[in-house]
């Protein structure tokens, strides 16, 4: 056993061997990181196509979870005229709670109506959205569905490349560790005692490694699709309440039976209302939040500065088409 | 060139970014949609991945706006070197550009301008085309233009300009029925006499649009819905030439898009009616 | 006439609204600085004025449609001027190339910066004009300086609403482009008091 203890590794000078250590703990870290990029072969698969009739909920799903599609749905409430947003200066709250004048039912769609029975018989703020016996519970079964198809559609990280992201992160824990504990054995073996510095070495590269190695919750693909539909649909303009819900009308055809804010907060989140007589949303649902949104934030969340100075850049040379036009001001 | 080989596209829209959203969520009712080369050309990484995108989900037929083959000094080399990549990139089954000259002296005319109809024009245009086919292989097709200038020393009326172009470089003709019109106002002709004079077995594609008119002149501003007297220009030319695509190419003063897909349905009817498709 | 000889011409008859207006008042004499000799200039000259002039002035209306969907904020901002303003700065420059609407833009914004009254458009026009080239020519990173708080005004012009006192108050906007993917990222850092943050896509 004396081998266990002498030899050029063991008798290292202290700070050399940190060193070295230090090197293999970040190659080590490195090494996993990228290989994690390889495990993903979903980026080997086509993008789906978009879908003509996108389910705001679902891509919502996608994009953060059952939390963004709470929010998505409670918007379409207030955005529907189902629910309105009022403040409490005395208890300095905000709550959702029933319109007095409902529209028509037939306006809703399953989701929607079962969060607005079930969850909005009596004012919630936004934090009890999220708690239990709140939107989240009331939704869990759409997200379910949502969850499984995403699945299928291999949109997020599949269950087996997690099972051998996470065999990898062991692996390479386990290597780090015993080369620690072999040099604290050795240390405390020879009587030097100040081996904190190793300890913490070690601690600091397990939080390394299992927090830069996490899996994100989308696939390659799933990101992919994701910056696509943000690419196809972000050109949709943020409307007020629109006049089809106050005459109980449907939505227009040319929207495919989508309502195109909806649409909008549901690829680009709840920010995308900044700026907009929708402005409290992002605003309230920040304090209440206990789930980030996957979402970059869309061009309409800085429609502060107008939008049109946001989409102009992008679309600086798509104002005139093929230039057949005469001018259109002539002399006008 | 075999232009009954083209496949038959049926109608489509001249793409603009504005109402990008509203094209995915109506492919159904959208056949194929034309794309403004210059917009991708030397572009942004948004544009690049709209292009991706717009790929991706239709056929896109790449419409040229600066090659300026009517230049007689010759074609921009760095330009076309461009737009092949592009073309290249899109894999269309043809590209159009238009019978006109946007520069000369190094001066960008910011507009199509017209040319003389003349031998020399003619001539120029065709060693443009020729210059342009070293480069691009995908069939040409070439568009009329309207054009308020007449010049002095014509030698031939317009529609024996333009079948010449076409027949002497083998290209087909996109005939913008629009711009037909508002010539045959402007220029006082009639457009079924113009038509008698054309190849019309070259016609691969039609544009159309509403303008509007600015005192006693019509105006193509594509701004304005298409109104009656063009549709019946689209169906005399549905009727006899082989058309295999429609554009809508409107630019300006956007519509709710369902109006525009109200259009699209009207070409497409008018095409059933005439078997150019399904 | 040489087709060359003639469209050279004709690509200066467009675009120099001066020289226009001189040569068809004397097209010999003003024939001969653009390259025409006599015969030539007598024949070009045979084109209706009416014609040449209503097509010229159309470039011109074409290009400031193009440059007014560009610059929302400031044609509300700057009022009727604008129009007038770009008559006058279309003369003197005329822009090339794929992106001539873009630069045509640009360039006004930089005319304009030295000719508008009230501060606060100043910074507007620079406002937008950073945006414009930062997306337009694909910058990967721009930074500029501005004296005067423009979020409330941005939002009253968005709105069609009268723009009522602008605060003023210094800030950096920094516009980036991050990763492979060059995502556009816009940031807002008021100086030197509180660092604030916004996210643009």
């Amino acid at each position: 056993m004396d081998w266990l203890i002498e030899n050029p590794l063991a008798n290292m000078y202290g700070p050399l061997f940190l060193m070295v250590y230090a090197v293999l703990i970040i190659f080590l870290i490195a090494f996993h990181k990228i290989r994690l990029k390889s495990l993903d072969w979903t980026a080997k698969m086509p993008t789906p196509h978009i879908p003509q009739n996108p389910d705001p909920y679902e891509i919502a799903y996608l994009r953060g979870g059952e939390n963004e599609v709470a929010r998505s749905v409670v918007f379409s409430l207030v955005h529907k005229g189902f629910l309105i947003h009022t403040k409490d200066f005395i208890v300095k709250q905000e709550f959702f709670q029933k319109a007095e004048t409902l529209p028509e039912i037939r306006l809703l769609s399953p989701i929607e109506k079962k969060v607005f029975s079930s969850v909005f018989h009596s004012s919630k703020t936004a934090e009890e959205i999220f708690k239990d016996g709140g939107v989240t519970s009331a939704i869990y079964t759409y997200c379910y569905d949502y969850e499984q198809k995403l699945q299928n559609e291999k949109l997020l990280m599949p269950p087996e490349i997690e099972g051998v992201a996470q065999r990898n992160a062991s692996i390479a824990a386990v290597v780090i560790l015993l080369f620690g504990c072999f040099k604290l054995f050795a240390a405390i073996a020879h009587g030097r005692f100040n081996v904190i510095f190793l300890i913490i070495m070690a601690i600091v590269a397990m939080i390394v490694l299992f927090v830069s190695t996490k899996l994100p919750r989308l696939s390659h693909r799933g990101r992919a699709y994701l910056e696509e539909l943000q690419t196809a649909f972000s050109k949709l303009n943020i409307k007020p309440p629109s006049k089809a819900v106050r005459t109980n009308e449907l939505p227009q055809p040319a929207y495919a039976g989508v309502d195109p804010t909806l649409l909008m907060v549901g690829v680009f989140g709840v920010s995308i209302l900044s700026g907009t007589s929708y402005d409290y949303f992002p605003q309230t649902f920040q304090r209440a939040s206990t789930h980030e949104s996957g979402a970059v934030s869309g061009c309409g969340s800085s429609s502060s500065y107008g939008s049109s100075s946001c989409s102009s850049g992008g679309g600086c040379s798509s104002g005139g088409g093929c230039g057949g036009g005469c001018g259109g001001g002539c002399g006008g | 060139m075999k232009f009954d080989l083209l496949p038959k596209l049926g109608v489509g829209l001249g793409f603009r970014e504005p109402f990008r959203a509203d094209v995915f969520l109506n492919q159904d009712k959208i056949d194929f949609l034309e794309i403004t080369a210059d917009h991708y050309i030397d572009t942004t990484k948004e544009k690049e991945r709209e292009l991706d995108l717009l790929k991706r989900h239709f056929t896109l037929i790449p419409h040229g706006i600066n090659l300026s083959l009517g230049s007689a000094e010759g074609i921009d080399e760095l330009y076309l070197e461009r737009l092949a990549r592009l073309i290249e990139t899109i894999e269309p089954p043809y590209f159009s550009e238009h019978i006109c000259f946007t520069k000369a002296g190094g001066i960008s005319i910011g507009h199509l301008s017209p040319l003389p109809f003349t031998r020399e024009a003619v001539d120029v245009i065709s060693r443009n085309i020729e210059t342009v086919r070293t480069k691009i292989s995908v069939p040409l097709i070439l568009e009329n233009i309207t054009y308020m200038m007449r010049f002095p020393d014509t030698e031939m009326n317009e529609a024996d300009f333009v079948s010449k172009i076409v027949l002497e470089n083998d290209c087909g003709l996109l005939l913008d029925v629009t711009n037909l019109y508002i010539n045959s106002v402007n220029q006082k002709y009639d457009w079924r006499e113009y038509l008698e004079k054309l190849p019309l077995e070259r016609v691969v594609q039609i544009h159309f649009v509403g303008g509007h008119k600015h005192k006693e002149l019509l105006i193509d501003s594509h701004s304005h819905k298409t109104p009656d007297e063009i549709w019946e220009v689209t169906k005399e030319v549905m009727k006899r030439a082989p058309v295999k695509s429609a554009i809508l190419e409107r630019d300006e003063n956007f519509p709710p898009f369902d109006e525009l897909l109200k259009e699209l349905e009207t070409a497409r009817e008018i095409g059933r009616m005439f078997k150019r498709w399904d | 006439m040489g087709l060359a000889e003639q469209q050279k011409a004709l690509a200066r008859l467009y675009t120099d609204t001066d020289l226009r207006e001189q040569f068809l008042i004397e097209p010999v004499n003003v024939g001969k600085e653009i390259g025409l000799n006599e015969d030539e200039a007598k024949k070009l000259s045979e084109v209706s004025k009416d014609e040449l002039t209503f097509f010229s002035e159309s470039l011109v209306w074409k290009r400031l449609n193009e440059v007014t969907k560009l610059l929302p904020l400031v044609r509300k901002a700057v009022g009727k001027d604008f129009e007038k303003m770009f008559f006058e700065f279309s003369a003197t420059y005329n822009p090339t190339g794929v992106k001539k609407h873009l630069e045509d833009t640009i360039a006004f914004c930089s005319y304009l910066e030295k000719r508008v009254e009230g501060d606060w458009i100043f910074d507007l026009i620079r406002f937008e004009k950073a945006f414009l080239e930062f997306n337009g020519l694909n910058r990967k990173c721009l930074v500029r300086c501005f004296s005067f708080d423009l979020r409330k005004a941005i939002e009253n012009l968005s709105n069609d609403e009268n723009v009522d006192s602008i605060e003023k108050k210094c800030w950096c906007g920094i516009w980036l482009r991050l990763g492979k993917k060059g995502k556009a990222k816009f940031y807002r850092i008021f100086i030197p008091s509180v660092l604030f943050l916004r996210h643009l896509r």
